[in-house]
């Protein structure tokens, strides 16, 4: 799989994907930032950026 | 067939792996983007049609959102809008367990930094965990060793707004063997438990805590059960001190992640989440 940003950045992601990966799913880039999967074209997959918010998570 | 409304942000692998549970059990659920939905009251029919909500937002401020408005209209979602708004605040929720006899780290809420040095005291002196009343992955928690350190938490509280006035003093509980513990635990039911080892204070999964399967005791199994009750019940994930004296609880998460737990215990915890939904009654 290719992931990258809409302006060609390359990502390496370290999620475990589960089953096929799913637009609106949230991975992480070994930097540790978290993105979400905008477009899957094959195996092209647009990311971007998104901001942990501060009640991110659990 | 139960017809579940999967309410989400992001999606994780949590809510991959529940979408394979409802799956395996025959259960129709649809995932629903809280992200663009519009809440008017006029457009009940679009919601009405569920049997039950599982909320699974990452952002609590949304999740919250559509929590109330879809218990205003007397519509099922779990967990319920008293247990989220008792689970989102620590503060709270030490309150009650402590009302309710369950063992609780012992915590002083204070606003000023004159206030947490005498709360300090009180809970036996240095070190104490500094943490906010709402927040998850351990973020604005700090390890307090010093009145230098405390005075510069609230040096720095002091510019991240009115919210951030509220600081939580806890006491510190030096962990046996590096580890806490959380528990899974459902209608009152610890399903599984793991260990979160870590050479950091912090054990969290997502800040590279090792995962490892803790068998259930009765102890265990008592405590969970208690906190459960005190807080109202549902799918909750509890973290768990052990102590010379016994288990205490820490925290309570409402809106639980549990990809990293499934692995180590052997238990389907998404599996055990679909079944509750579907047996679900308000």
């Amino acid at each position: 799989m290719n992931y990258h940003t809409a302006n060609g950045d390359q990502i390496e992601i370290t999620s475990q994907i589960i089953g096929d990966i799913t637009v609106g799913e949230v991975v992480q880039s070994i930097e540790g930032e978290m993105y979400e999967v905008r477009n899957i074209e094959d195996t092209n997959i647009t990311v971007e950026l998104i901001q942990v918010e501060e009640d991110w998570g659990e | 067939m139960t017809k579940i409304g999967l309410l989400h942000t992001g999606i994780r692998n949590e809510e991959k792996l529940l979408l394979q549970a409802a799956n395996t059990q025959g259960v129709e659920l649809n995932m629903i983007d809280i992200r663009s939905v519009k809440l008017t009251p006029s457009n009940v029919s679009e919601w009405d049609s569920y049997d039950v909500f599982l909320e699974r937002s990452i952002s609590s401020v949304r999740g919250n959102a559509v929590i109330s408005f879809l218990s205003d209209l007397n519509l099922p979602v779990i967990n319920t809008q008293s247990v989220m708004e008792i689970c989102n605040d620590k503060f709270r929720t030490a309150c009650i367990l402590e009302a309710h006899n369950v063992p609780v780290v012992r915590s002083i809420l204070v606003f000023n930094e004159e206030t947490a040095k005498e709360a300090t005291k009180e809970l036996g002196g240095f070190p104490v965990v500094t943490k906010s009343r709402e927040g998850s992955w351990g973020r604005l928690m700090a390890l307090v060793n010093d009145a230098d350190a405390l005075e510069s938490v609230f040096s720095h509280r002091a510019f991240m707004g009115p919210e951030q006035s509220a600081v939580i003093i806890q006491e510190y509980i030096n962990k046996k063997e590096s580890r806490d513990i959380r528990a899974f635990v459902i209608d009152g039911r610890c399903i599984c438990a793991i260990y979160r080892t870590s050479p950091h204070w912090i054990t969290n999964t997502a800040r590279g805590g090792v995962t490892s399967n803790c068998l259930v005791n009765d102890e265990l199994q008592a405590i969970c059960k208690a906190a459960s009750d005190a807080v109202g019940g549902g799918i909750l994930a509890m973290d768990i001190f052990e102590t010379d004296s016994g288990y205490v609880i820490n925290e309570i998460n409402h809106t639980m992640e549990f990809k990293n737990s499934e692995d180590p215990t052997g238990v389907s915890i998404s599996g055990e989440i679909i079944s509750y939904c579907r047996n679900y009654n308000a």
